[in-house]
């Protein structure tokens, strides 16, 4: 069996290195990627520290319900792609095809509720610049928050759309057992970058949609 | 040929049914406590259940628990960029008085 020496690249002595290398690389492109999505962040704080009533009012208008939910989806469908990377690092391959289908099934699913979400906002008329109806004193403020949210959102759902298609290449390539015990790269940095899909959801959570909830 | 050294052995199911129920109660104790009036704690404890949750997820879904060492000191590493970045900016603009804007 030469799996690993025909899918090892020149500059590595063995495919331990070799992994532990595109870990690595992986783990650094992760950490550039928290940072990209950590500018809005700032930027959220700046504005909130600025206007804490209209990023409470703000929050108020957003669904919580359906955040909820979105983001026990998200959780769950993070357990599922960490089982299927068990799965295949096991020698299993067809559960771990199916679970990579639900992974992207609830990735998909986060999508079109948030596609719901933003068409409620439109017709509530809460997009600024495209449709913005508030009145009031915290209605220009508010459309701070309404930016950020469409920034850091739409950003994150750009990531969720990049990971489908990227768990779906993987399921793919799972099924042609193309990966197995001791090759499974590319599964497992799919699967790290999933959770940091994952993980950025649990940050924009509390901050869109749990501001301002009490009383 | 040497079989190449694997990865430790993966983490067990009843591990990962485990962390995302754990994920799931801490979700639904972060809504509960939103909807409570506990003024700046709801902010605190809101922030805080994220990075437990974040922690739980890199510890066992992304296996930092058990990871090699290079990847942890990564990991940490982002994170401590992004307290750079929110850190400063905020300890500037909360160290400034606000100017009226002139319009």
């Amino acid at each position: 069996m030469s799996t690993d020496t025909t899918m090892l690249a020149q500059q590595f002595d063995d495919a331990a290195q070799q992994r532990d290398a595109s870990a690595l690389g992986m783990w650094v492109f992760l950490a550039t990627e928290a940072l990209f999505l950590g500018v809005l962040f700032a930027g959220y704080t700046v504005c909130r520290v600025r206007f804490p009533e209209a990023f409470a009012a703000g929050s108020r208008h957003t669904d919580m319900l359906l955040g909820t939910i979105e983001t026990a989806v998200l959780l769950t469908s993070s357990c599922a792609v960490a089982l299927a990377l068990r799965d295949v690092q096991l020698g299993g391959r067809r559960i771990a095809v199916w679970l990579l289908l639900l992974t992207a099934a609830l990735g998909l699913g986060f999508l079109v509720m948030h596609g719901f979400e933003y068409y409620s906002e439109y017709r509530e008329g809460l997009m600024p610049g495209i449709h913005y109806t508030q009145q009031g004193p915290l209605a220009a403020p508010m459309q701070l928050f309404f930016c950020l949210y469409y920034f850091i959102t739409g950003f994150h759902s750009l990531h969720v759309g990049i990971g489908v298609i990227l768990l779906l290449v993987m399921a793919r390539r799972t099924h042609r057992a193309q990966f197995n015990a001791q090759y499974c790269t590319p599964l497992e940095l799919s699967a790290l970058y999933w959770h940091l899909v994952d993980i950025v959801w649990i940050f924009v959570y509390p901050l869109v949609y749990l501001v301002g909830r009490a009383g | 040929m040497n079989p190449s050294p694997q990865p430790a052995t993966p983490p067990s199911l009843r591990l990962h049914l485990i962390v995302l129920a754990a994920l799931l109660a801490l979700l639904l104790t972060s809504a509960g406590l939103a909807l409570l009036p506990l003024g700046v704690f709801n902010t605190l404890s809101a922030l805080g259940i994220s990075v437990a949750k974040t922690l739980l997820v890199m510890a066992f879904f992304m296996r930092l628990r058990r990871g090699p060492p290079l990847l942890r000191i990564a990991a940490a590493v982002g994170f401590a960029w992004l307290a750079v970045l929110i850190g400063m900016t905020v300890a500037d603009v909360l160290t400034r008085v606000v100017l009226p804007s002139p319009w």
